[in-house]
């Protein structure tokens, strides 16, 4: 192959022909475990689509897009607080449970994280919460709108999840687990237990 | 404006190629002017196609000034699709050909040659990391991240994000990452499915679309044509990569984003 075409012929330009130069290796990373990789990848994921969404337009001289190619994507899913603290989710869970006789309920902030519970271990409330806020956005996507609130009717139970805004811009997911699904009087009544939320208004 | 997307992944076989062909046909069947660039030192788009090894100039040629690059170039019967190929390259020179590939602006000028012609620039890259991968991620406004549902995919996910986040921070600010695409998705089984669940509740940026495992992408490859290509209706799998190609153009050109439409009036 003849060379590149900004190589040079001789021996001892072979070294700058290849292109390869003695620079110090970088230092090797900690030890990781898969469980850490994993999560590297992921606050990366999100580190990289929070970055591209808050670029401002190219204003380069050189040809190049200019934007606002702002990013498609999900929320960045860093756990905030939300709003009515520990003491004040209780209280709504408590109030909610009364209401809907729900033998479960609990809430999750928008990165599938438990925030608080009643009646559901914490591992099968992520478990099951997760797949529900997945199934939540597909449906936003699918009717091109934010939905307020799905029902799964699995027959022996209903699963209800309402979406709700936690302040600054998150939101957070409450998933109750009834007998049947909710009449549409009480589906109202719940919607307006979680407004406090968004004002951060503890009970 | 042209859009310039390079088609990543760090394992190998996870279907790059196989994406970047008939994601390039649907483009051009959507009315875009496409150039596919081959940069892959296997010729991976011209095996696909099935073509010899040594049938088509391109990239190589281009890169030893034995053609300028219009000769390098390929047309082909989709009148909105153009092809440049690895060029015929004996493998005993593939270090030399990253070498080449990766020197500053070498990739660089040939995109803004072409670029005057083409509404989406597509380059394949090799599995990896490497020079070839690198030379791409610094020349383009996208990274596509090819991701197979498999677990070891998904363990290695963090390497070519790190990877396209020190170009951006080194070489190329412009550099985004236009999605992450699942393919060979068996959503029945549940080593996939899990993958899958971690994808979407984990990573920012995961397309809606995505590629199941199926056996006529063998077929495909046997007939040496895209997916839409192949003769009776249209596979399932090829509308996959339609839906794809809306679902990368909404992005591309309009510049919103699925989750952060903001509300329109009609009248």
């Amino acid at each position: 192959m003849a060379p590149a075409p900004n190589g040079s012929s001789s021996e001892d330009g072979a070294v700058a022909r290849s292109g390869l130069r003695s620079v110090p290796p970088r230092p090797s990373p900690e030890r990781r475990t898969p469980k850490d990789d994993l999560d590297f990848a992921r606050r990366l994921s999100r580190s990289l689509n929070h970055q591209e969404r808050a670029a401002p337009s190219p204003t380069s001289a050189t040809p190049g897009p200019v934007g606002p190619f702002s990013r498609f994507g999900v929320a960045p899913h860093a756990p905030r607080p939300l709003g009515i603290g520990a003491e004040g989710w209780r209280t709504l869970l408590a109030e909610v449970v009364q209401l809907t006789h729900a033998s479960s309920a609990f809430a999750l902030d928008e990165s599938g994280l438990l925030v608080a519970a009643t009646g559901v271990e914490k591992d099968e409330a992520e478990g099951l919460g997760s797949r529900l806020i997945v199934a939540f956005e597909h449906v936003d996507r699918a009717v091109n709108q934010p939905g307020r609130s799905i029902t799964i009717d699995l027959g022996p139970y209903s699963l209800t999840a309402f979406r709700g805004g936690a302040g600054a811009g998150s939101t957070f997911t409450l998933i109750l687990r009834s007998q049947s699904a909710l009449p549409d009087a009480t589906r109202a009544a719940v919607v307006g237990l979680l407004q406090p939320v968004q004002h951060g208004s503890a009970k | 404006m042209t859009q310039r997307i390079a088609v990543v992944s760090q394992k190998g076989g996870v279907g790059k190629t196989t994406v970047a062909l008939n994601l390039a046909v649907s483009f051009a069947e959507r009315g875009r002017k496409v150039l596919l660039g081959d940069l892959d030192p296997q010729g991976a788009v011209g095996l696909a196609l099935a073509k010899s090894d040594t049938a088509l100039a391109g990239v190589t040629e281009v890169l030893t000034g034995r053609a300028p690059l219009e000769q390098a170039l390929t047309p082909t019967k989709l009148a909105g699709l153009t092809l440049l190929p690895r060029g015929r390259l004996d493998p005993a020179d593939v270090p030399s050909y990253e070498q080449a590939l990766f020197a500053p602006d070498v990739l660089a000028s040939m995109t803004r040659a072409l670029e005057p012609r083409f509404d989406v620039i597509l380059f394949d890259t090799p599995a990896g990391l490497g020079m070839a991968t690198r030379a791409a991620l610094t020349c383009v406004d996208w990274a596509l991240v090819v991701t197979q549902a498999e677990t070891l995919a998904l363990r290695s996910m963090g390497q070519v994000l790190r990877a396209i986040e020190h170009v951006r921070q080194q070489q190329n600010p412009r550099l985004k990452v236009l999605g992450f695409l699942p393919t060979f998705v068996e959503l029945k089984k549940d080593a996939s499915r899990a993958v899958m669940d971690e994808l979407w509740t984990g990573f920012a940026g995961v397309l809606d679309t995505m590629i199941p495992r199926a056996d006529v992408f063998s077929l495909a490859s046997q007939r040496g044509v895209p997916l839409s290509f192949l003769g009776g209706p249209p596979t399932p799998e090829a509308r996959r990569f339609d839906q794809l190609a809306a679902e990368l153009e909404t992005q591309l050109m309009t510049g919103e984003a699925h989750g952060a439409r903001t509300e329109r009036q009609l009248l």
